[in-house]
């Protein structure tokens, strides 16, 4: 068994982030990831703004380069975290295969999103793999996901995934509707898929803009949507087709193709099914947090129908119900990755205030990096999911009336 | 190699490439790629096999999460392919299908 003061579970934006300041403050901690690559999900996204490229890639590796500069700071890569516990005042984390245990004063828990699979028939064959499984692929390590695919879902990820592909010259025939019914009820109804693509809108060519404010009244998304031709309108460096439904995957011991059918909001199909080649499929049905591991842990987590929007209860500085235990980035709900980093940053203070016992924290600092959240919330490049800021506003006070029963 | 993408990004790439083992057989990747994607751009896409059904299965969700690329590498069974990076030498096998197959319908589990 080896010791740290601080072990941060996960290496991307959040845990990077957090690394750097705790090793800024030579603190002796430890970063585990079981990636073999340190950056987590940074390290595929890539975005076009004003003529200007952002590369998360390069954004991890400038985190990397200050972290190399800390020699207090060590990284454990391909290495999972299996358990956490506490015992004797101090935390035990439990690594995977022979790696044994590490001991801490403090945790932080950055382990990130995971993507909700749209089930579609036959989405076990080799050659379907979710959007941000394709995104890897294709930007982290330059392997072409197939020679044709097809995405299925309306989801935040659809949009950004398909750009990347198109820049990569990864053919596409387009962005189609998950099947009809059960079990895609969380998914909502069609109107509800078509409303939320308002907030993607900043991916529509420049002749859709304008019809922005008309797409943010449901009865004109409904009537946009309706009249778009079955081919689809050029958005992302792909088709939108919001006319056309996938109802099944088809192929031997690969993808070969996905049987589509015309339809018109949640009625019955309105033409005859084809079967579109292809030999890959994106599954895109949105991100959820991972706070199992604060769950196991014995932190408090405010429950969503579904689990959905499982979030653990935290304060502004990533605390959580158990004693120095820290959550930063996407595990407490689904946000891009400088409010990840701005998470990070905040959830290292709070660790360093809860190792020296100080009371009367920094709060200059601790305002500093708040108004850093803000601005990286504010400048953000993708909006996920509209209901985040709720359920983290609720995860906010279920924490602070928990502090007031104390 | 066809399943290499050239382009954005790729010049940053140009690792090394080793020589590892694919049910005995030697194949190549690059340096600290995982094994799952030597074997994509290889144009392999069955990594294994469901033990129940017998159906094959690859890359799912390529960043841990979902235990579909499940394969027995450094002797080691049920390694995740998609985070193991390849290095010279490694030896990496398709866990056997199985020989009594049960018809799983993965949408009436659900
Ligand atoms: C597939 C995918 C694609 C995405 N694409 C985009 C995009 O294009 N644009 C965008 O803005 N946002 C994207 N996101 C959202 C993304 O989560 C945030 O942008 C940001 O990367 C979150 O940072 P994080 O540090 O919280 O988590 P992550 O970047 O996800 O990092 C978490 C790290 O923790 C590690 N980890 C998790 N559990 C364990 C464990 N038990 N043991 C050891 N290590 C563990 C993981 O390997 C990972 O490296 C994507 C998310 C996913 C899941
Ligand atoms: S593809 Fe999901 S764990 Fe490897």
């Amino acid at each position: 068994m080896t010791s740290s003061d601080v072990v941060i579970v996960g290496a991307g934006p959040a845990g990077l982030k957090a690394a750097v300041y705790l090793g800024r403050a030579g603190i002796d901690a430890c970063v585990v990831d079981e990636y073999p690559v340190a950056g987590g999900r940074l390290l595929g996204q890539r975005y076009r703004q004003r003529g200007h490229w952002w590369v998360g890639r390069k954004v991890a590796q400038e985190l990397l380069d200050s972290l190399s500069a800390c020699p207090s700071v060590r990284l454990l890569l391909h290495t999972s975290v299996v358990g956490l516990s506490r015992e004797d005042d101090r935390w035990q984390i439990r690594l995977s295969g022979a790696d044994g245990n590490i001991e801490a004063k403090a945790v932080i828990v950055a382990t990130g999103a995971s993507e909700v699979p749209i089930p579609v028939p036959n989405w076990t064959l080799p050659g379907v793999m979710t959007v941000g499984g394709a995104q890897v692929m294709a930007n982290v390590h330059g392997v072409r996901p197939g020679q044709r695919g097809l995405i299925i879902g309306l989801g935040a990820l659809s949009f950004a995934v398909a750009q990347e592909l198109a820049w990569a010259n990864v053919e596409l025939a387009g962005i189609v509707l998950p099947p009809f019914g059960p079990p895609f009820r969380w998914l909502g109804s069609v109107d509800e898929q078509w409303s939320r693509l308002v907030h993607w809108m900043h991916l529509a060519p420049i002749w859709m803009r304008p019809l922005q404010p008309a797409l943010m009244r449901p009865q004109w998304c409904r009537r946009i949507m309706a009249a778009a031709p079955r081919r689809g309108l050029a958005v992302a460096g792909t088709r939108l087709r919001p006319n056309v439904r996938a109802l099944r995957i088809v192929g031997d011991d690969r993808v070969q193709g996905v049987e589509l059918v015309p339809c018109q909001g949640d009625a019955e199909p309105s033409g005859k099914p084809w079967v579109e080649p292809v030999d890959f499929v994106c599954l895109s049905g949105g991100l959820r947090p991972v706070p199992d591991i604060v769950k196991a842990a014995g932190a408090a987590v405010l429950e969503s129908p579904g689990g959905l929007y499982d979030v653990p209860v935290s304060g502004p500085l990533g605390e959580t119900t158990a004693p120095g235990l820290f959550v930063a980035g996407n595990v407490l709900g689904i946000e891009g990755a400088q409010v990840a980093m701005a998470q990070g940053q905040l959830a290292a203070l709070g660790t360093v205030c809860w190792l020296t016992h100080s009371p009367d924290r920094s709060l200059e600092q601790e305002r500093a990096f708040l108004a850093e959240l803000e601005e990286a919330r504010r400048k953000t490049l993708i909006l996920f999911d509209p209901a985040w800021p709720e359920v983290q506003c609720r995860a906010e006070q279920a924490w602070r009336s928990r502090g007031e029963s104390h | 190699m066809t399943g290499r993408l050239h382009g954005i990004g790729s010049a940053e790439r140009q690792s090394p490439t080793v020589q590892f083992y694919l049910d005995g057989k030697i194949v190549t990747g690059m340096v600290g790629e995982p094994v799952a994607m030597s074997l994509w751009a290889l144009g392999e896409r069955t990594l294994g096999w469901n033990e129940e059904s017998g159906e094959p299965r690859g890359v799912f969700c390529n960043i841990g999460h979902c235990f579909e690329c499940r394969m027995t590498i450094a002797g080691q069974p049920d390694q995740r392919a998609c985070l193991y990076p390849v290095r010279e030498g490694l030896e990496v096998r398709r866990q056997p299908r199985p020989s009594a197959l049960t018809i799983v319908d993965g949408m009436t589990r659900l």
